[in-house]
């Protein structure tokens, strides 16, 4: 047996604190005391250094930037999901963010446990300074990505939230036909958190959800999150493709992991466009964004692990 | 502010006129051109762009997938791909499909349409001496993106059709010149003036060193170009690192073992004196043929003369295997494989007699030999091995019943280098296009907002804080909605 790397390690030490911070994001679901939430994002905030700790030190052991496998690359995403979670909630006080959030990172860190490859040298395809930039675009355009799609399906379920407050407040039993817009919105955020104390399932979650920012405000979020992750995700496609040139004399291929990403840009493209034309705000928009994330991560580990191609000795 | 609502729609939008009818035909042309060039329109499109795009990564593509997985697939699938051939969209080429084609030229036209329009209307207005809104500014970005994918096009297209794309293998030690005849599979483009340069790429070595678990550290090849017979430059090609001379870049893509063969028939000449290259997956054991159609014997009873072709097998680490006949001659064994170090390399050697088949015309096939005019050397077609540096002597009937001797001898084992070689001037282009859609992208996304909230925050002096701040707990709606929507 050789003896564990001292990344994984630290690997591990990060993700255990960041179960114990999910834990405390969980717990202040229900018990509404702010010291909860302070905590669990503290122990986000000690976690985060021990997970640059290990991408620095799988650097220095394997010799080469650490995005070069799904383990490496995964553990990438997770560090730009979390530290993007920490600058949120640090500037913005978006709290309840942290149970998503910790969840795709916890995920994405159990999936590259999964998927674990001790250090070592990479194949000669992958030794380039091309591909540096590219899977460094990728991995932080996926992270800031994946933030549209979580503010899109807070917006979801907040949208229902006030649905349900309004038809309950109305005293109809239909929820039906009942939509909150911006304007339902904005009429309705003084009154979040009220109804929560009549007890019963659907009426406590909608009460719980009504604690979210106001739907029109996740929708910008959302759409704030698209804005700075597009253009990444543009220029990491790109330089995906000078990397082709320069290592097999194609730009384009139709490379399994080319198409994919190529879906993906096509996905937050219409996004864009749906948004400006029709005023697609709010529903539509955010199910767009959610058929991104979903996309994202089949590019990620569907294509690496079932569909072979160019791409796939990445996986090794 | 007034500025801010109304570029929005594309500029000139044909009004509905309902005092002046013009022909019936031209204004349904006008109204589907309208409705064509709508942006909802694009959103379709795209979304089936998206569509074809997601059967083209769950399906096997012909030329991105292996020959099993794509018959496999068209064996399942027959009345399904039949179906969807007739509409257009073959299962196993999506990506080359009429109906891709036709839906990827009917985007191009409808975004030809659009940045005609756009960019027209914004010269009209840049000229009359509009303000500068941050508006006007995003629209320029918006149309300086979509301007760049129109421009990509061009630039792909061009660059395929003025060059062209091939497969060429080298083994070490030979000297290939850059012409038609010199590659194994090259596609010209329609537009390419034939000319190929001409010079010649000679492989002096090839190396790939394998790590400890058996996958190559790197391969390498090392290349000397001559130019009218003198050598003008030497370089390592790696998957990372090609040549380039003279607008024809040599791409590493592939290698592989070539064992060197040599061929003396009854009389002792010398028949073939060739390497043979080989292919291999995995390069642990790699397949392949010869051929020697010039092999100068004519065998008693027979109105042509003799030629033998034989297949082989290469296990460049052989492992014998236990022999059943006990003999132990190494010729009489069976081998198996190891691994892909050249640790005892071993051909496996099938071998015909009779007629190859080429003389008639038919298709030079390097890596297969058709056997439907020879017959086996051995009952049952059995192989021989052939160890490295080692040759076997055979008999062939000669005039009265007598026997003749010939040799085949495995005389060295070389490796050979397979480039993806390829002309395409497109490339600068496609980058420079790279760059203005960067551009276009971070103007409308990141510079239109940024001059705007620099206008509002010199307007609104009386309550700077709550604009400056870049990521503020975001304000009601109504205003956040305003800052980022535009
Ligand atoms: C049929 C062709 C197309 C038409 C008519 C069209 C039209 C438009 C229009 C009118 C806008 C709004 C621009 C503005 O507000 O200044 C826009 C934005 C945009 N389009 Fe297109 N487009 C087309 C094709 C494409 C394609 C093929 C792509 C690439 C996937 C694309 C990507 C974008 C992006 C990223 C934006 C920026 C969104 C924004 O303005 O915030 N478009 N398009």
């Amino acid at each position: 047996m050789t003896p564990t790397p001292l990344s994984l390690t630290l690997f591990g030490i990060a993700v255990a604190i960041y179960i114990a911070a999910l834990v405390g994001f969980l717990v202040y679901l229900p018990f509404r005391d702010r010291r909860i939430a302070t905590t669990a994002v503290g122990l986000v905030v000690l976690g985060w250094p021990f997970h640059v700790a290990s991408i620095l030190t799988r650097a220095l052991e394997a010799g080469h930037w650490p995005l070069g496998n799904i383990y490496e690359y995964s553990t990438g995403i997770s560090f730009v999901v979390v530290t993007t979670f920490l600058v949120i909630t640090l500037r913005a006080g978006q709290r309840l963010l942290g149970v998503p959030a910790m969840i795709v990172a916890i995920a994405l860190m159990a999936v590259a446990y999964m998927l674990y490859v001790p250090p070592g040298d990479l194949v000669p395809a992958l030794h380039s300074y091309w591909l540096t930039i590219h899977v460094t675009s990728m991995a932080t355009a996926s992270g800031l990505l994946v933030f549209s799609s979580l503010f899109a399906m807070f917006f979801l379920v907040r949208e229902w939230a006030d649905g349900y407050a309004l038809a309950a407040a109305s005293g109809s039993s239909s929820l039906r036909g009942v939509s909150a817009g911006a304007g339902g919105a904005a009429v309705m955020t003084g009154g979040g958190g009220g109804g929560g104390a009549e007890g019963g399932f659907l009426p406590g979650l909608a009460s719980a959800f009504r604690r979210l920012p106001a739907a029109a405000t996740l929708d910008s979020w959302s759409f704030r999150f698209v804005m700075i992750g597009f253009p990444v995700w543009t220029f990491g496609v790109m330089m995906g493709a000078v990397w082709g040139e320069h290592a097999w004399g194609r730009y384009w291929g139709w490379d399994p992991k080319e198409t994919f990403s190529f879906i993906v840009w096509v996905v937050f493209a219409i996004y864009l466009h749906a948004r400006v034309t029709y005023g697609w705000k709010g529903r539509r928009a955010a199910l767009i964004t959610v058929i991104g994330f979903v996309a994202i991560f089949a590019d990620l580990y569907a294509v690496n692990l079932w569909i072979a191609g160019l791409h796939s000795y990445a996986r090794a | 502010m007034a500025t801010a609502t109304a570029p929005r729609q594309r500029a000139p939008r044909p009004a509905p006129q309902p005092s002046r009818r013009p022909p019936r035909l031209r204004s349904r042309l006008a109204r589907f051109w309208h409705q064509y060039t709508r942006m909802r329109t694009a959103i379709y499109m795209l979304m089936g762009v998206l569509g074809i795009v997601l059967i083209g990564t769950f399906v096997p593509q012909q030329f991105s997938s292996s020959q099993g997985k794509v018959s496999e697939f068209l064996g399942s699938h027959a009345a399904l791909n039949d179906l969807a051939s007739h509409l257009g969209l073959p299962l196993t080429s999506v990506f080359v499909s009429p109906l891709f084609y036709i839906l990827l030229g009917s985007i191009y036209v409808a975004l030809l349409s659009c940045v005609l329009t756009r960019g027209r209307a914004l010269i009209v207005r840049t000229v009359r001496g509009y303000p500068r809104s941050p508006q006007y500014w995003g629209e320029w970005g918006s149309w300086l993106f979509h301007t760049s994918f129109f421009l990509l096009l061009v630039a792909v297209v061009w660059g395929k059709a003025t060059g062209f794309d091939g497969i060429m293998t080298i083994t070490e030690g030979q000297r290939v010149a850059e012409t038609r005849a010199s590659y194994d599979t090259l596609q010209e483009g329609m537009l390419f003036d034939g000319r190929h340069s001409g010079y010649e790429v000679q492989l002096n070595r090839f190396a790939a060193p394998l790590q400890a678990n058996g996958m190559p550290e790197d391969f390498v090849s090392n290349v000397t170009v001559y130019d009218a017979g003198r050598p003008v430059v030497t370089k390592d090609v790696r998957v990372n690192d090609f040549l380039g001379y003279d607008n024809v870049d040599f791409y590493q893509q592939d290698y592989g073992w070539a064992p060197h063969i040599v061929v003396k028939n009854p009389s002792g000449e010398v028949v073939s004196d060739s390497a043979a290259q080989l292919i291999s997956d995995d390069k642990t054991a790699s397949t392949g043929v010869i051929k020697v159609p010039d092999f100068n014997y004519r065998m008693p009873g027979q109105s042509k003369p003799t030629q033998i072709g034989a297949r082989l097998v290469l296990y460049p680490d052989a492992q014998a295997l236990p022999s059943v006949g006990g003999a132990g001659n190494a010729l009489n064994l069976t081998y198996g494989p190891g691994s892909a170090a050249p640790n005892n390399p071993v051909l496996q050697v099938q071998l015909f007699v009779g007629d190859l088949g080429i003389n008639g015309g038919a298709s030079q096939d390097v890596f297969s030999l058709d056997t439907t005019g020879m017959t086996p050397y051995y009952q049952n077609a059995a192989a021989f091995a052939l160890p490295l540096h080692q040759s076997v002597t055979l008999q062939l009937p000669a005039a009265n019943n007598g026997t003749a001797n010939f040799t085949i001898a495995f005389a060295d084992l070389k490796q050979f280098s397979l480039f993806h070689v390829k002309k395409d001037s497109g490339v600068p282009l496609v980058y420079a296009t790279f760059v203005l859609t960067m551009v276009g992208l971070l103007t409308k996304l990141y510079l239109r907002p940024f001059l705007e909230r620099r206008r509002r925050a010199r307007r609104a002096t009386l309550v700077p804080a709550a604009v400056t701040r870049s990521l503020p707990e975001p304000p009601p709606p109504r205003v956040r909605e305003e800052v980022l929507t535009r």
